[in-house]
């Protein structure tokens, strides 16, 4: 019992806390890939309907410029703890709560309720059905934008279907060709359970809560901002 | 200036509150607030079930917090159950006794720095008269049931304002969760012309 014990209670922690951090084999797998001229990835992921995952992308795009790194946007629908009384409460704070961490940033959201999953799922279907590349990304950052900030109502689907052709080109991916349970897989893979989560090197962060640590942490990658 | 009341959200369990508790009770040297204690009992010990993940995550995130704030972070020795119970229980005697602010940066360094385990009496007196508490009188709070009820009042406290989680500070009704959102009740503070 008592082995156990210090097992859980102290030992387990110990080791959790010491693999936290970029390691030696970290540096060393970017700086190989910079001399092959690849590029590093933070893979996000994030629901269309999470205040804070809008925080996060619209963070992350503007953190992530000039350096030789692709931000990676992953949408996904279901998400959160199972059987959590709390989520309703979760989802009205998070919005109060993304309103205060885009003013730091001095970006004004503009909408104040909640918006169900099912409302934008279709966006994550879009987003979804192709393969993660900037232009995606775009369309990804720019859709937030116009749902929190400018507080346009995704019912308008108009609106998102002329942002698509702006930022991808043509018309959106049509219905059958979504990939959402292959991202919830991904995720779950990775690690997070909420969303917004940064991946990075087998690091993962509540991305919009942690965009300098993730700044700080692509510096001591060697992904470091151009001038 | 008249001094206004920073309600206090802490669990003893919660790493971030760790984090939180030397900021939070700094405050008052620069505003006319008043912390306002508030030990809760952890999350999963009032039937929460919490993935496996989440625990990796919050020590993995923890450590790399305390690091940026210079803050020592492990050895640990994780108080869920009796250990957490106890300090809390130790918590409002010591609120009683004006060292509440002493006992919180005790204990919850005592856990999340040094690995004390505060379920045993030999962990809890080591925190408990590091804080100045008197060990008799400390031992004696852990079965005290009026202690209990308190502890037993934040949480309904927390469930009313249809809060879940630590650390919490309400100022004026407004909500702020994450030992990493003092920094947007400061603004609050200011505009409230408490800036000492």
């Amino acid at each position: 019992m008592a082995v156990k014990e210090t097992l859980t209670r102290k030992t387990g922690p110990r080791l959790i806390i010491a693999s936290a951090g970029v390691k030696a084999r970290h540096k060393l797998a970017a700086a190989k890939l910079r001399r092959t001229g690849g590029r590093e990835q933070v893979e996000l992921f994030f629901a269309f309907d999470d205040a804070l995952s809008a925080v996060a992308l619209i963070g992350l795009a503007d953190r992530l410029s000039g350096r030789d790194v692709d931000l990676v946007s992953i949408p996904v629908v279901e998400r959160g703890m199972d059987a959590d009384p709390a989520v309703e409460w979760k989802r009205a704070h998070s919005v109060i709560d993304a309103t205060r961490l885009a003013a730091r940033d001095g970006i004004t959201f503009t909408r104040k309720e909640v918006i169900r999953p099912e409302a934008t799922r279709y966006l994550a279907k879009w987003v979804s059905a192709r393969e993660p590349h900037r232009t995606v990304t775009a369309f990804t950052v720019a859709a937030v934008r116009a749902i929190w900030v400018e507080g346009i109502d995704p019912i308008q689907t108009e609106h998102f279907a002329a942002l698509w052709d702006v930022t991808v080109g043509g018309t959106p991916p049509g219905p059958g060709t979504h990939r959402l349970a292959q991202n919830q897989a991904l995720m779950k893979k990775r690690g997070p359970y909420e969303t917004p989560a940064a991946c990075l090197r087998g690091q993962w962060f509540f991305a919009h809560e942690r965009l300098d640590r993730i700044e700080e942490t692509l510096d001591e990658l060697g992904w470091v901002k151009k001038p | 200036m008249s001094v206004e009341p920073i309600e206090y959200f802490f669990s003893y369990r919660s790493p971030y509150s760790y984090l939180s508790a030397p900021r939070v009770f700094a405050l008052p040297e620069k505003y006319a607030v008043e912390i306002v204690y508030r030990g809760v009992i952890p999350m999963v010990m009032r039937g929460q079930s919490v993935p496996r993940e989440k625990g990796i995550h919050t020590l993995r995130d923890t450590k790399r917090e305390a690091d940026a704030l210079g803050m020592p972070f492990g050895p640990v020795y994780d108080p869920v159950g009796e250990g957490a119970m106890r300090c809390l229980m130790v918590g409002e005697y010591a609120v009683e006794q004006g060292l509440i602010k002493e006992f919180v940066l005790s204990a919850s360094k005592g856990i999340w720095a040094e690995a004390v385990d505060v379920s045993t009496d030999a962990g809890l007196k080591t925190v408990a008269e590091r804080a100045g508490l008197s060990w008799p009188e400390s031992l004696a709070a852990t079965a005290n049931p009026e202690y209990r009820a308190r502890v037993e009042a934040s949480v309904a406290a927390l469930e009313a304002l249809e809060h879940w989680g630590v650390p919490t500070l309400v100022f004026r009704n407004e909500i702020f969760w994450g030992q990493d959102r003092i920094v947007d009740l400061e603004p609050r503070l200011v505009a409230a012309g408490l800036l000492g």
